[in-house]
């Protein structure tokens, strides 16, 4: 899609697009936009080296299909399967299309992906993969990948086509009557809300994880933007399924990831019965066994009947320092296991949202004017994500997106935005100015205890019951309360986007009385082919309000946008 | 109990003071950990049991990945999430924000000048394969069926070429990948006697980010050694202490053999 292809046919002046994330997603779409002509302005709270992106090690998926018959129908295929048959097939479709260009873009701007003797980018097994299909670059593709992607970023700054703002962290979208003219953020350095006005606006804001306190991931990806945005008016899906990964470790500051990989590369799980080792995955499942959806190995690791431990020691020092020198590192240094010795103990924690903006096959959102994309975006992972697939999405849903906005009708002249702009001043400045010393931080820390309490690997009535109504009580107190805001106001103001998105995901896992993919309910164990359909959630006038859809038809695009 | 020596500072331009706690700290936590302690688990006081605010650092990823949380540690530049109590000696540990940077609030650096330095000095990859590439595929980049050909096998063209020939030369990807993990941390910034915020000269940092980028780019290789001249060669003296601060272990040295070896060919 280089300029000649795809001039924006509506297109009278450069448009402005508004990109907020500087992760995977947000730069891919930028260097599109920017590649098509389009100013770009990207806002970011930090850089690229501080976004979750970096921390994806296991790799990205492509069917190179060189030696043993893979094609994209079949990543399609794998990908419908592990998502439980309810993603768009038509937009995962696009996905696993995409998928060998993509790898083969990530190669030509310099991602150094492990390649044989020959010169073929190397392929893994992941879980839920019917053939080896995961490239990687040692054990940080995604870091090798932000790389790649900031020097072609950064092309684009020197040519003046992106505008790189660092220090800004979102605070609303500027939306009146369902259309966004852009956003707000508040200046960190400068302790002010600026607003940033564009043609499009694109949400690249990362996974939910601070719902649930200290997960895997970033704490910089804390959900707060696509709660503030439900507030706001746009449709949120699938809150109810969050990925528990499999095999992470206790450390004094948070729960680790061990990479897939290292069941990739043949690491078997146990437990033991007295002193005997027994391999339930391959008891349950057979040779690939611990190789099942992530989904699956969570359960399994969940319902065993004492501690379960990772076994990568019979790989032998060398293949493990050459193969999985960051599983080593991570073990040894943060959690005191040496895996080339010793099984190291794991137990599933939160991972991966599959939930959050209902978007279209172009990635727009029920609000015209907004795009959303990486993992904020809920499209193509169903009710869960396959390994290797969520580097993939970042980048296509990127390019998608960028695509999708050179086509679109871009925003009219807005209305008169000062009152929008006033209130929100004037609400920041109030939690400026509060005399209280009671931290926010406490009310997310009772936050994330509700959730990981009541929303673990499997759920019921009673356990959803009762976190709604902690929740709302939380939601009815943090109006009345002031807060602390001397480390930051943004820890009081983010309440009021995270508390409602908390109360949303509950409300979509009390809804779905069925168990399909991730969302396990102890009391409807059976999947029901009733739901076989998204969940979108909306927030009108103080209500959750819960609609079955199917997934393509997840969206209504207003028609003056861009309806097709 | 583990004694904490902070140096804090409200604002910018505000005046920095010391300010001591004690926080119960165990071997096998790092300073990040410790950090969290004393700022959540109640509300907070200094050693004289005088309430205070929260102690502002950075953090992301809390474990080593991503440079947030650079800081000076018992006088030496680290990574809180990095550096562990079992491996700090003393009966007090000192705290204090990296000292090349302006002080946003307490340990918190405004670490902006790294990526408009790099952006001055142009280090980025010319990549006209990737726009060839992409055009190669000659349909828009869409979930949209009515633009959807039949699912194609993709053959051996769909491997991805390596960016260089050098994709076989083993050290030389080691290097590549070793410089791409630069986290922007600024760690090897601090350390260094010869950088100054502001100042064209940008170190270690730009040195790993040159080399990446001339090893990687046939087309802009004069235009990068130039740049790699005036923001790096002309100020470094070869303390070489970059080398053993960085956190992912990039070799200044390397960069420096490589870059000047590459020109007398």
């Amino acid at each position: 899609m280089d300029a000649s292809t795809s001039a924006p046919p509506h297109a009278a002046a450069p448009r402005n697009v508004l990109v907020i994330g500087d992760g995977i997603s947000g730069l891919t779409c930028a260097i599109n936009c920017a590649k098509a002509g389009m100013h770009v302005t990207l806002a970011s709270s930090t850089v690229p080296e501080r976004a979750q992106s970096v921390m994806a090690a296991a790799g990205i998926n492509a069917a190179l299909g060189r030696k043993d018959g893979d094609n994209p129908l079949s990543h399609l295929e794998d990908t419908m399967k592990g998502g439980c048959f309810i993603a768009d097939e038509q937009a995962v479709a696009g996905l696993c299309d995409d998928a060998p260009a993509i790898v083969r873009w990530l190669a030509d701007i310099g991602v150094p992906f492990n390649r044989d003797a020959a010169g073929d980018i190397i392929l893994r097994a992941m879980g839920g993969h019917s053939h080896k299909r995961t490239a990687y670059a040692g054990t940080s593709t995604g870091k090798q990948i932000v790389t790649a992607l900031t020097q072609q970023s950064r092309r684009y700054e020197c040519d003046g086509l992106i505008t790189y703002r660092m220090n800004l962290v979102f605070h609303s979208a500027l939306v009146v009557d369902g259309v966004v003219y852009g956003a707000l953020f508040f200046d960190e350095h400068l302790h002010k809300l600026e607003p940033i006005l564009a043609d499009a606006v694109v949400m690249a804001t990362g996974g939910q994880n601070g719902v649930f306190g200290k997960t895997t991931g970033s704490t910089l990806c804390d959900g707060y933007a696509a709660g503030k945005l439900f507030i706001q008016g746009a449709r949120l899906k699938n809150l109810e399924f969050i990925q528990y990964h499999p095999t992470t470790i206790e450390t004094p500051q948070k729960r680790m990831l061990v990479s897939e990989a290292a069941r990739g590369e043949g690491g078997r799980l146990f437990y033991l019965d007295g002193d005997r080792r027994v391999y339930f995955m391959e008891d349950l499942y057979g040779p690939r066994g611990n190789l099942m959806s992530r989904d699956i190995v969570s359960k399994a690791i969940f319902d065993a009947p004492s501690q379960v431990y990772l076994d990568v020691t019979f790989l032998g020092a060398k293949a493990i320092m050459q193969k999985l020198p960051e599983v080593y590192e991570i073990c040894l240094r943060y959690g005191g296991v040496d895996i080339t010795k010793d099984p190291v103990p794991v137990a599933p924690s939160v991972h991966f949202f599959m939930g959050g903006f209902a978007v279209d096959r172009h990635h727009r959102t029920n609000l015209a004017h907004l795009y959303a994309i990486g993992e904020c975006a809920s499209i193509y992972h169903g009710a869960n994500r396959l390994g290797g697939n969520s580097l993939l999405a970042a980048v296509h849903s990127g390019r998608v997106a960028a695509q999708a906005i050179g086509e679109d009708n871009p925003a009219g002249a807005p209305p008169d935005l000062s009152p929008l702009i006033t209130d929100a001043t004037n609400a920041v400045d109030r939690v400026m100015s509060s005399p209280s010393r009671y931290p926010a931080i406490y009310v997310k820390r009772d936050m994330a205890t509700i959730m990981n309490r009541d929303l673990g690997i499997t759920r019921d009535e009673g356990r959803l019951d009762r976190a709604r109504g902690d929740i709302d009580y939380y939601l009815d107190i943090s109006k009345k309360l002031a807060f602390d805001s001397d480390v930051s106001p943004y820890q009081a103001f983010s309440l009021e986007g995270m508390l409602p998105l908390a109360r949303a995901i509950i409300t979509c896992a009390a809804a779905r009385k069925e168990s399909r993919g991730a969302h396990i309910r102890d009391d409807f164990p059976e999947n029901s082919p009733d739901y076989r359909y998204a969940t979108l959630i909306s927030f009108a006038e103080g209500r959750y309000e819960v609609e079955w859809r199917p997934e393509s038809q997840a969206v209504d695009v207003a028609k003056d946008w861009g309806e097709r | 109990m583990t004694r904490l020596a902070i140096l804090r500072q409200k604002g910018p331009g505000e005046a920095p003071y010391w300010q001591r706690f004690e926080v119960e700290g165990t071997p096998n936590m790092t300073i990040a950990a410790l950090l969290d302690k004393l700022n959540y688990d109640d509300d907070v006081f200094d050693i004289d049991g005088k309430p205070t605010t929260r102690v502002r650092w950075e953090c992301s990823c809390l474990q080593g990945q991503c440079g947030a949380c650079a800081m000076v540690i018992n006088g030496r530049p680290a990574l809180a999430c990095d550096t562990f109590l079992r491996d700090l000696k003393g009966d007090e540990i000192t705290l204090a924000p990296l000292t090349k940077f302006p002080v946003v609030a307490d340990l918190v650096v405004n670490r902006e000048a790294i990526e408009r330095g790099l952006q001055e000095a142009k280090m980025y990859l010319e990549a006209p394969e990737a726009d060839n590439s992409l055009a190669a595929d000659d349909k828009p980049v869409t979930n949209d069926p009515s633009n959807r050909e039949e699912s194609h096998i993709a053959g051996e063209n769909a491997s991805g070429k390596p960016r260089t020939a050098a994709a076989h030369n083993e050290k030389l990807h080691d290097l590549q990948y070793t410089a791409a993990r630069c986290l922007k941390c600024g760690l090897c910034l601090e350390i260094c006697p010869n950088y100054v915020h502001g100042r064209q000269f940008l170190g270690s940092l730009l040195a790993n980010n040159a080399f990446l980028l001339h090893s990687q780019s046939e087309e802009r290789q004069q235009e990068l050694k130039e740049s790699f001249d005036a923001h790096f060669l002309i100020g470094c003296s070869k303390s070489l202490s970059c080398e053993e601060i960085c956190p992912v272990g990039i070799s200044t040295l390397a960069s420096l053999f490589f870059m000047n070896r590459r020109r007398t060919h």
